[in-house]
């Protein structure tokens, strides 16, 4: 009966515009007041990339910075080395007011270089998760929606590409020539690319033969109109959850490239792992505190996309 | 199905001839070669020894040797690059060493490796045992893990423990293996549980007790990110089969809850579980070069990643086309096992 009342109440009303923005915003309210873990995993991933964003730009120290305290043990006549100086190299402190993780082997800010590694890793995560999705997602389309021969040799090489133990790939690629931001990125890319066409390939042969789209061909509308009009629009849901996961498996390709030294330069939560393990019976913070953000942060994308999934696309739930 | 397995077969192959060749023009685009590299060591050794002789001569006299030996350094380091080079049969076109190689490949050849000067199979099969026995480890305690734990969280979803265990699983699924590894063989080196020999790190055929407690981290920390997977598609895979109509049948007519599981839900629900198997193993080894690497475990992996950064292409090439291999012939074992273990696939329902 109440129904009935809001039809005729709101007869010849029409229903409130909304903005794209506040559509948006009710979207991701709703999301999270039902997907209670997406919810959290969604606050975590905003705070880290908060972190990554703008921690860079607060923290007081420089990255490279090396510390120096005073020497308890200064004594201006003695011979001692450790006792010459006034002031001594502060490395593998312990966490105090001024550097609140510690400072690492070389005596620099741990926080800082915290900071700096999850703005590393979210510039490896997001820009090699959009490049890979966008190629992914262009090769898997075109490969589905051709269909035939062409889909069959795209598939092998698909195939044969997803065949290589992807570290491996990552070691070639990176390996073409000096370890640049721009060349990990490429090779990451182009790894999580082919994994992406197999997902979106999937979801195209699934609505390619549905009646609005025969429906649109009958009318004449090109090949070019059908994919970008009818096809993308039904592939957007499982795109946008791989593309969250494609950013947790990126970061960690990255975190084991720098592991091994074979990063490009800078802060890496990787390499405070490698650098963690000499000190670890000391001061295992330091093994602790990269592996740790790791964690959280591939954790917190994952969790993100197997919500994303529950939540889009109930067809995909569990896979 | 005759058609059916030869066309997977050519697939197959097709895919393998694509990697390798994919690994031979990746491996010599890479800038910089073994003949490099060892010239570069030769000429190192020798101008230190030059060096200490002409301490004495006065800075001028120095500088201008130095401009005349530089003149003529730069064309004996040529001329020995090209006698490296063509010692090792690196000093032909790309193509050219392309149709070697297959030519080669077909009569069994596979080179030899620059570093050692044994042959590329005689290193790969020294490095297999290694390989075998951390990757064996490494299931062995995936299952250990994921099979009971799967089950457990499958009979009473959405408990606190099921809760409590798939936070669990998706824990080791984003921590990284080597942070795993590190962490564990941190603490089980300063409590004195293990005795970790990274020097010698022997095989389990040389010295079983030693080389166990090597293995042990990392096959522990590949298990769990491999386990953590496991898990997670055994319970969904149960959970699913739980609904169907011919458990509730199965519980209807009386069978003990045992019976129902081991003789109706298990059967069905492992059959996803076959399908990863070809994923384990390729993410094992990919783990593995940073495991091995780690641990010093002289293995495939870690072989494989000293071969490509030293330019040792034939072993590279040799490693790399067991490797995918392996990972072709199991997916293929995989997909054609669906036939014995599933009599309601058909060749008509695959091709679909």
């Amino acid at each position: 009966m109440s129904s009935d009342a809001t039809i005729v109440t709101s007869w010849g009303e029409r229903p409130p515009e909304r903005s794209f923005l506040t559509r948006t915003l009710l979207g991701v309210w709703d999301f999270m007041r039902r997907r209670k873990v997406g919810g959290v995993a969604l606050v975590l991933v905003v705070i880290i990339i908060g972190l990554g964003v703008i921690g860079p730009y607060v923290t007081p120290y420089d990255k490279d910075e090396s510390f120096q305290s005073e020497n308890p043990n200064y004594d201006p006549d003695s011979l001692k080395e450790e006792e010459m100086s006034p002031f001594t190299s502060l490395r593998l402190s312990n966490p105090t007011g001024s550097h609140l993780l510690g400072t690492d082997d070389l005596a620099r800010d741990l926080l800082t270089r915290v900071l700096y590694g999850a703005q590393r890793s979210l510039i490896f995560g997001f820009g090699a998760a959009s490049i890979s999705t966008i190629l992914g997602a262009v090769l898997g389309i075109v490969s589905a929606y051709f269909g035939g021969r062409f889909d069959l040799v795209i598939q092998r090489i698909v195939d044969a590409m997803i065949a290589i133990p992807g570290f491996l790939f990552l070691l070639l690629m990176v390996q073409t020539g000096e370890t640049t931001i721009l060349r990990v990125l490429l090779a990451l890319s182009v790894l999580g690319a082919f994994g992406v066409s197999r997902v979106v390939r999937g979801a195209t042969l699934a609505v390619r033969n549905d009646v609005y789209i025969e429906a649109s061909r009958v009318i004449g509308a090109s090949s070019g109109r059908i994919l970008f009009r009818h096809i993308a629009p039904n592939v957007a849901a499982p795109v946008i959850v791989i593309f969250s996961v494609t950013i947790g498996s990126s970061i960690l390709a990255e975190a084991g490239l720098a592991f091994l030294n074979l990063g490009s330069p800078g802060p890496s939560w990787g390499t405070m792992v490698n650098v963690g393990r000499q000190f670890f019976d000391s001061k295992p913070i330091l093994s602790l505190v990269g592996g740790g953000a790791l964690t959280i942060t591939v954790l917190a994308f994952n969790l993100l996309g197997d919500a994303l999934r529950d939540a889009l696309d109930p067809r995909l739930r569990g896979s | 199905m005759t058609q059916y397995l030869i066309r997977r077969l050519i697939g197959a192959v097709f895919v393998i001839w694509i990697v390798t060749t994919f690994v031979f023009f990746a491996l010599r685009v890479l800038p910089g070669d073994f003949a490099a590299q060892q010239v570069a060591n030769q000429f190192l050794s020798g101008a230190t020894a030059r060096g200490k002789s002409d301490v004495a001569t006065t800075e001028a006299q120095g500088q201008a040797t130095e401009r005349e030996s530089n003149q003529s350094n730069s064309a004996n380091v040529e001329r020995s690059l090209q006698a490296a080079r063509e010692r090792l049969g690196i000093d032909k076109s790309i193509p050219h060493q392309y149709g070697l190689y297959w030519k080669n490949f077909f009569t069994g050849d596979h080179g030899t490796s620059f570093r050692t000067s044994r042959p590329a199979v005689t290193e790969t099969l020294e490095a297999l045992p290694y390989t075998l026995q951390l990757g064996l480890m490494s299931i062995i305690i995936a299952l250990l893990l994921a099979v009971p734990v799967g089950i457990l969280s499958a009979m009473r979803p959405n408990t606190f423990m099921d809760g409590s265990l798939r936070v669990f699983a998706i824990f080791f699924l984003a921590a990284p293996s080597f942070w795993t590894a590190a962490l564990l063989s941190g603490w089980a080196v300063k409590f004195d549980i293990l005795e970790i020999n990274i020097v010698k790190s022997p095989g389990i055929w040389q010295d079983p007790w030693e080389s166990f407690q090597l293995f042990i981290v990392p096959a522990l920390a590949g298990g769990l990110a491999t386990g953590a997977i496991l898990m997670r598609f055994i319970r969904s895979g149960l959970l699913e089969v739980l609904r169907q109509d011919y458990v509730r049948t199965a519980h209807a007519k009386g069978l003990r809850e045992r019976a129902v599981m081991a003789r109706h839900v298990l059967r069905n629900a492992l059959i996803p579980v076959v399908t990863i198997i070809g994923f384990i193993i390729a993410a094992l080894v990919a783990g593995n070069i940073i495991l091995e690497t780690m641990f010093n475990i002289r293995g495939m992996g870690q072989q494989l990643f000293r071969a490509i950064l030293m330019r040792d292409v034939h072993v590279a090439q040799f490693m790399t086309l067991l490797f995918v291999g392996a990972v072709v012939f199991v997916n293929l074992a995989v997909d054609l096992s669906y036939f014995l273990i599933d009599p309601r696939v058909t060749v008509s329902s695959v091709e679909q």
